[in-house]
C-alpha cells in the first residue's frame, strides 16, 4: 500500500501522457508542454545546427516558438572519444607463428596475416595443414612464438582482408534463427531412421579466398620443409614440469 | 561442438591449488583467494602469471546447458608473499569446501 501525493488522484488520468513525461506531483508533470514541443520539435537540434532528420521524428519540426521552454532540456553531451582499434603487440609481426589458446581450435598453431581495422588478427592454419581456415583472432587469446614464416610475398585476397568478410548479417541471422524454429522430424532423420549431422555450408568466397591463399603458403620454401609441416600440423599443449613462465615460445 | 563432447586433447592451462583466503591476524578476507601454482616458487615466477584468468570447475547435482559441470571465474590479481603464491579474485566467492581443490590458471589474456 503506497501512501502520499497522487497515489489515486484524478488529475493522474486527466492529464496527458507523452514519452518521457513523469508525473512529479498530481498536476505537476516534469516537463511543461512548451518543453515537450521544444524537445520533440527538435527545435535544439536546429539551434545547434544540425539536421533535424537525424532522428527520425515522428512529428514535423515545429516552427521557432516566441517563448524559451520553461524547464531545462537536456542536450546529449558531446563525445569526443573514438573507439581506436587495438595496437598489435611487439612480438606479433605478419608471419609469426601463433599457439591459438581457446576456442575450437585451441592449441593449433596458426600463420599471422596481417591486423584487420578492428584490431582482430587475421590468421590461418594453413587450412590444408592443419585445418583452421581464415579466421580472426583477439590478440589477447595467442601466444607469439618466435618461428617466422616471411609471408612478404604473399597476396592476400582484398575481400579476406575485410572484418565483414567474417560476420553474419544481421537478417542471415534472423533467416538462420527462423529456419531452426521450422525444423522437422525429416530435417533430423533420413529415411532409413538414421540421425542426420548437421553440416555448415561454406560459401564460394571464403573457399575461393582459402584456396588462393593456401596455394601462395605452401610453394613457399618454409613449407616445403617437412619439420616445419609437422610441426604447423601438430598441437601444443603442456605436460607435466614444462612451465609457461620459463618457456620460451 | 563435437570437439566439446570429446575429453580435452590439450591442456592449456597451469594447476593450482585453492589453498585459503587472504587473512590478517583475526580475520579472513573471503573476497580474496590465495592459489599456489604449480612449479611457481618465487614472487618474480608470479609476474608471468598476473592477470591470467582462473577457473574453478566443480561438479553440481543439477543439470544445467546439458552439463554437471559449473565453473567460477576469476583473475590472478597480484603476489601473494615471496615464495609464488598469488591471489587471485572470482566473480563469486570460492566456497570454503573447496580450499585444497584445484584451480586452472589459464594462459589467456597473453601478454608473449
Amino acid at each position: 500500500m503506497r501512501f502520499g501525493l497522487g497515489a489515486a488522484s484524478p488529475g493522474r488520468a486527466a492529464m496527458p501522457k507523452s514519452a518521457g513525461n513523469r508525473q512529479l506531483a498530481p498536476g505537476v508533470m516534469e516537463k511543461s508542454r512548451r518543453t515537450r514541443k521544444f524537445v520533440e520539435g527538435g527545435v535544439f537540434k536546429l539551434a545547434a545546427g544540425k539536421s533535424p532528420s537525424i532522428k527520425a521524428s515522428p512529428k514535423p519540426a515545429a516552427a521557432a516558438s516566441r517563448f524559451y521552454p520553461a524547464d531545462d532540456v537536456k542536450v546529449p553531451l558531446k563525445r569526443n572519444f573514438r573507439p581506436t582499434s587495438a595496437k598489435l603487440r611487439a612480438s606479433i609481426t605478419p608471419g609469426t607463428v601463433l599457439i591459438v589458446l581457446s576456442g575450437r581450435f585451441r592449441g593449433r598453431r596458426v600463420v599471422f596475416l596481417k591486423q584487420l581495422e578492428s584490431g582482430l588478427l587475421l590468421v590461418t592454419g594453413p587450412f590444408k595443414v592443419n585445418g583452421v581456415p581464415l579466421r580472426r583472432l583477439n590478440q589477447a587469446y595467442v601466444i607469439a612464438t618466435t618461428t617466422k614464416v616471411d609471408i612478404s610475398g604473399v597476396d592476400i585476397p582484398a575481400e579476406a582482408s575485410e572484418d565483414s568478410f567474417y560476420t553474419v548479417s544481421k537478417a542471415e541471422k534472423k533467416a538462420r534463427k527462423v529456419a531452426w524454429a521450422k525444423r522437422e522430424e525429416s530435417d533430423f532423420f533420413d529415411e532409413a531412421g538414421k540421425a542426420k549431422v548437421d553440416s555448415v555450408e561454406i560459401s564460394a568466397a571464403k573457399k575461393d579466398a582459402q584456396a588462393k591463399l593456401d596455394s601462395q603458403l605452401l610453394a613457399l620454401p618454409e613449407f616445403k620443409d617437412k619439420v616445419m609441416r609437422s610441426y604447423m600440423a601438430s598441437r601444443f599443449t603442456l605436460t607435466k614440469g614444462q612451465m609457461p613462465h620459463a618457456m620460451t615460445f | 561442438m563435437a570437439e566439446g563432447m570429446k575429453s580435452q586433447p590439450v591442456r592449456l592451462y597451469v594447476r593450482a591449488k585453492f589453498v585459503g583466503f587472504k587473512g590478517s591476524k583475526v580475520n579472513q578476507y573471503h573476497h580474496t583467494s590465495i592459489l599456489r601454482l604449480e612449479d611457481v616458487n618465487s614472487k618474480e615466477e608470479t609476474e608471468f602469471y598476473l592477470g591470467k584468468r582462473a577457473a574453478f570447475i566443480y561438479k553440481a547435482k543439477t543439470l544445467k546447458n546439458g552439463s554437471n559441470f559449473r565453473v567460477i571465474w576469476g583473475k590472478v590479481v597480484r603476489a601473494h608473499g615471496t615464495n609464488g603464491a598469488v591471489r587471485a579474485k572470482f566473480r563469486s566467492n570460492l566456497p570454503a569446501k573447496a580450499m585444497g581443490a584445484n584451480v586452472r590458471v589459464m594462459l589467456y589474456p597473453s601478454r608473449v
